[in-house]
């Protein structure tokens, strides 16, 4: 697991401006990604997720959020904070390309599949268009579409979502990108559809040389394709790790009741543990661990003080990092399960 | 569990005091709505206070420049052109509010009512409303107003019946949409009764639409107004409107030499118009349920 | 007439609902039609929780509010309490409505915005003119502690709550006029995990306090196993295994469920289970496959599959599949 790091996010931090003052969505977040792995960032709607997605690909819209001073996210070391707008634009799709949620709003309905995957690939590759076609026929066949020489005359519309999906996913490889970020790639979709993608991406993974950063709220899809996961919750890291330490030893407050709350196939309980109450407002005033509020364990001090990042190793390896101050007397020993 | 003393004692915001503040931050509306507002003022009080007369008819002083007695001239007949300005103004903002409320009266319901229902009353509402659309209003309104004969009351029943298919369009535009929420569908559950569910659910959720087009509909009926005036159908002397003071300026020699005779009247069309124009853009944003800030946090995903 | 299957007599509770051969039929254009539910038996029993669930598509929505005549079913027969919903004319049904509510998926969609919670929780009882102006206030007041929201909120607007708080108000309006019968349309699948529990715990609470019926419709069978006592299983119309909740999931039958219980993606790592992978996707349902539904995704499909579609048959008490296997 000790692969060279692709991407490398130190410190982003992206505010945005409303009515009702600056509001953190992102706040100092630093996290690794690592050749050929797949990389889970976890959490609730309003967490900071997919703003943390659209920061690395550049793409806050200027006049409502803005990456804030200091950010940093390195590409095989190169920075692309403060990259010109026509460089950032050929390393989206040639080195970082994206799958959205709703794969119908991210094809375009009036053009046919051919045409849209073609373009895409004559653009970032510069092949073509003969070429750029017999690519398109050997992508969709690697995404598991059938008779792909048929689909390729097709609109968006005649597709099922499984299938756009499937299509988004090949454009997203067209171009044999370093990384690819996928925005809770399963969400629309049905559970025995979601499962076929969930296992084409699994068997992806084996194939292609990208890095994958997978967005998404169901823990229970992150246990099937992470190798390394991050848990968010508004704007801040609560943990960090392998899957094995995350769901073997979750450590943080959060995360255990998260585990916990939700429904399981494999065990009935009367009850359901609950976290009480609501996802705070985010302000630049808040102080303090931003779950304190929520947090069964809370003291005067994770009101006031933001925990850091304690880095611990237990019984699943090192590199188990937890944002709460009950870690603080084990920092830096064993903790076992 | 939600229970946050701080928190209940926020005072409530309504949505309408949302769209106050919203309005208020429009500064262009802001501007329009005060325009506006001094201008009714105006149109109110000074022939009252002023000893204004539009009518009566100043012997051997036709064409007379502006001077102290007359502060914008005298017209062709001999009128004073700043009483008529005055008087005009209230006829064409009485013709604008009154046509726009009319066709709203007619379209609004009708609309609703196209929306709601899914059967034959449907169909029947909208092709009338078609077929209203296609009549060409311009001509419509000089052929029946030729027909019927003018006065105020043909001009403004004219504006507005002509006026009310896009009212009903938009209002059965909207009720499409709002229909689809499960608010509706809750309110059907409770066993609501229809028109209940038409006036309560359904017309509230639809009002800012058709606030804005309300408010677009009086600026175009005061042109409207003109447009007859000015063609000599509309309101006619020696009653005065902006628009057939402005019908003086077809004579080329007032045109080029004698611009007091049309200019005051074209000024304050052109700038009422506008400021009503601005007013709608103002609300339109105001009420944009997307300028709220909870709308925005959740997008953030 | 009734149960032709699974007729429980282990348990005596009285059957509440009853659906008989019900059917809804859409006409999409000219010609073409969408049987979104076709032929669908069931029934609920006074204080329990049938889950229905399916995928997109299904008909479990549809069906729904077909037993509600939110939509008017093409055929087929709805008893509640022994009265027949179906036959009922306009005003009678409006009497009905007060024993049968709904609550939505979705909390954003399903609250009037211009009105304040306080009206919209009292909407039901304003409607029926249930007692004076002032009991009803004081009715909302003590629901609005039941769902366990605070009564200061009672005069603000709903788009000042978020997605869980909403949903107990929407819990709170369907429960004013004390019903026996909740049709529950997806009402968690819109919300976070840490407040989807909090809101099934409540509705678990609310049932034990109330006795009211749920009709728990999800397409999440961890949900669905989480509060029901007995779930259905929907595919493009019909309802292809029937069941009490553990013996569905210790041992389904239906191919179908099979597959969308192996599709879950459990919460945990080193789960070893052999997952089944469907093939295909879900047909659509105006131009259904002939025959058994499920057989072009079906790996036992057999030449009698293809043709014939199996009915509803009990194979043990309360366990019924519609599977030419069985």
């Amino acid at each position: 697991m000790d692969n060279k790091v692709i991407l490398e996010v130190n410190h982003l931090r992206t505010y945005f401006e409303t009515k009702s003052g600056v509001v953190p969505a992102v706040d100092d977040i630093s996290f690794q990604v690592r050749e050929k792995e797949v990389f889970c960032i976890v959490g609730e709607s309003g967490c900071g997720k997919t703003v943390t997605s659209l920061s690395i690909l550049n793409l806050i819209p200027p006049n409502a959020g803005k990456i804030m001073e200091g950010s940093s996210v390195k590409l095989e070391g190169k920075e692309l904070t403060n990259l010109p707008a026509k460089e950032m634009y050929d390393i989206r799709g040639n080195d970082i390309s994206m799958i959205f949620q709703d794969p119908m709003t991210s094809l375009n309905p009036v053009l046919t599949i051919e045409k849209q995957l073609t373009e895409t690939i004559m653009r970032h590759m510069r092949i073509k268009k003969n070429a750029a076609r017999a690519r398109a026929v050997e992508l969709l066949n690697k995404v598991g579409i059938p008779s792909p020489e048929m689909r390729l005359k097709e609109y968006p519309h005649e597709l099922s979502g499984g299938m756009r999906q499937r299509v988004m996913i090949a454009m997203a490889l067209s171009c044999d990108p370093r990384i690819l970020i996928a925005d809770e790639p399963t969400t629309a979709l049905d559970v025995t559809i979601q499962a076929q993608i969930l296992q084409l991406m699994l068997e992806l993974k084996d194939n292609i040389s990208a890095s994958v950063i997978m967005i998404t709220h169901d823990l229970g899809v992150v246990a099937d394709i992470a190798d390394r996961i991050m848990v968010m919750y508004a704007g801040n890291t609560m943990e960090y790790g392998t899957s094995w330490q995350l769901f073997k030893n979750p450590l943080h407050p959060y995360t255990q009741g998260l585990l916990a709350s939700i429904p399981r196939l494999d065990k009935r309980v009367e009850s359901l543990y609950s976290i009480k109450g609501t996802v705070p407002k985010l302000s630049l005033e808040m102080k303090g661990c931003k779950f304190a509020s929520r947090c069964p364990y809370a003291d005067d001090r994770c009101r006031k003080e933001i925990p850091p990042l304690f880095d611990l190793r237990d019984a699943y390896g090192d590199g188990h990092k937890v944002s709460c101050w009950r870690m603080e007397r084990k920092y830096g020993n064993d903790v076992g399960e | 569990m939600f229970a946050d003393k701080k928190k209940t004692q926020i005072p409530k915001a309504s949505h309408w005091k949302d769209v106050v503040n919203n309005f208020r931050k429009h500064k262009l509306a802001m501007i329009s709505l005060t325009i506006l507002l001094v201008e009714i003022v105006l149109l109110v009080i000074l022939p009252i206070v002023m000893d204004l007369d539009p009518y009566s008819i100043q012997a051997g002083e036709f064409y007379a420049a502006p001077s102290a007695q007359h502060i914008l001239g005298v017209d062709d007949v001999g009128r004073d052109v700043f009483s008529r300005l005055i008087y005009g103004g209230r006829m064409s903002l009485l013709i604008g509010i009154a046509s726009a409320t009319l066709a709203a009266l007619i379209g609004i319901p009708l609309g609703l009512i196209a929306g709601y229902y899914e059967n034959g009353l449907r169909v029947v509402i909208l092709r009338v409303t078609d077929m209203f659309m296609s009549i060409p209003m311009m001509i419509a309104a000089m052929f029946i107003v030729s027909v019927v004969g003018t006065s105020m009351w043909t001009v403004m029943v004219v504006i507005g019946f002509l006026g009310w298919p896009g009212f009903c369009r938009l209002a059965y535009g909207r009720v499409l949409s709002v229909k689809e929420n499960e608010y509706v569908e809750a309110a059907r559950a409770i066993g609501t009764p229809t028109l209940q569910i038409i006036v309560k659910y359904i017309f509230p959720n639809s009002v800012a639409p058709l606030l804005v087009a309300y408010s677009m509909s009086v600026a175009s009926s005061i042109v409207t107004e003109s447009s007859l005036s000015f063609l000599g159908i509309g309101i006619q002397p020696p009653q005065a409107s902006w628009g057939n003071m402005i019908y003086l300026a077809q004579s080329l020699s007032t045109l080029s030499y004698r611009p007091w005779l049309w200019l005051p009247a074209s000024i304050c069309l052109v700038g009422t118009v506008l400021s009503i124009n601005f007013i709608g853009d103002g609300l339109r944003d105001a009420l944009d349920p997307k300028m709220k800030i909870w709308r925005k946090e959740e997008a953030y995903g | 007439m009734g149960m032709m299957w699974g007729n429980d007599t282990m348990t005596k509770e009285k059957v509440l609902l009853n659906v008989e051969k019900l059917t809804k039929v859409f006409r999409i254009s000219r010609g073409v039609h969408l049987k979104a539910v076709d032929g669908v038996n069931l029934y609920v029993k006074e204080g329990e929780t049938l889950g229905l669930v399916g995928e997109s598509g299904c008909g479990k929505s549809t069906l729904g509010r077909c037993i509600l005549r939110l939509i008017e079913p093409t055929e087929g027969i709805v008893e509640y309490d022994g009265q027949a919903i179906t036959s009922m004319r306009h005003k009678q049904l409006r009497q009905m409505r007060r024993e049968m509510q709904m609550v939505f998926q979705n909390p954003y969609s399903s609250l009037n915005p211009r009105m304040t919670i306080m009206d919209s929780v009292k909407a039901p009882l304003d409607v029926f003119q249930v007692g004076t102006p002032k009991e009803r206030i004081e009715q909302v007041v003590e629901m609005m502690k039941i769902v366990g929201l605070d009564e200061s909120y009672l005069y603000r607007y709903p788009h000042e709550f978020s997605g869980g708080q909403r949903q107990r108000i929407v819990i709170a309006r369907a429960l004013m006029p004390r019903p026996k019968f909740l049709v529950c349309d997806e009402p968690v699948s819109a919300l976070d995990v840490s407040v989807r529990s909090q809101v099934l715990n409540l509705m678990n609470e609310i049932q034990k306090e109330m006795g009211v019926a749920y009709l728990f419709i999800s397409h999440d069978l961890s949900v669905v196993k989480h509060v029901s006592d007995r779930i259905a299983v929907m595919y493009l119309g019909q309802i292809v295994e029937i069941s009490d909740v553990d013996e569905l999931y210790d041992n389904p039958l239906h191919p179908y469920t099979q597959a969308l219980i192996s599709a879950i993606p459990i919460p945990d790592v080193g789960d070893k289970r052999e997952r089944i992978i469907l093939t295909g996707d879900i047909p659509s349902p105006i131009s259904p496959p002939a025959g058994c539904r499920f057989h072009p995704r079906c790996k036992f499909a057999t030449q009698r599959c293809k043709t014939e579609c199996p009915s509803l048959k009990a194979l043990a008490a309360g366990h019924a599949v519609a599977c030419h296997l069985y």
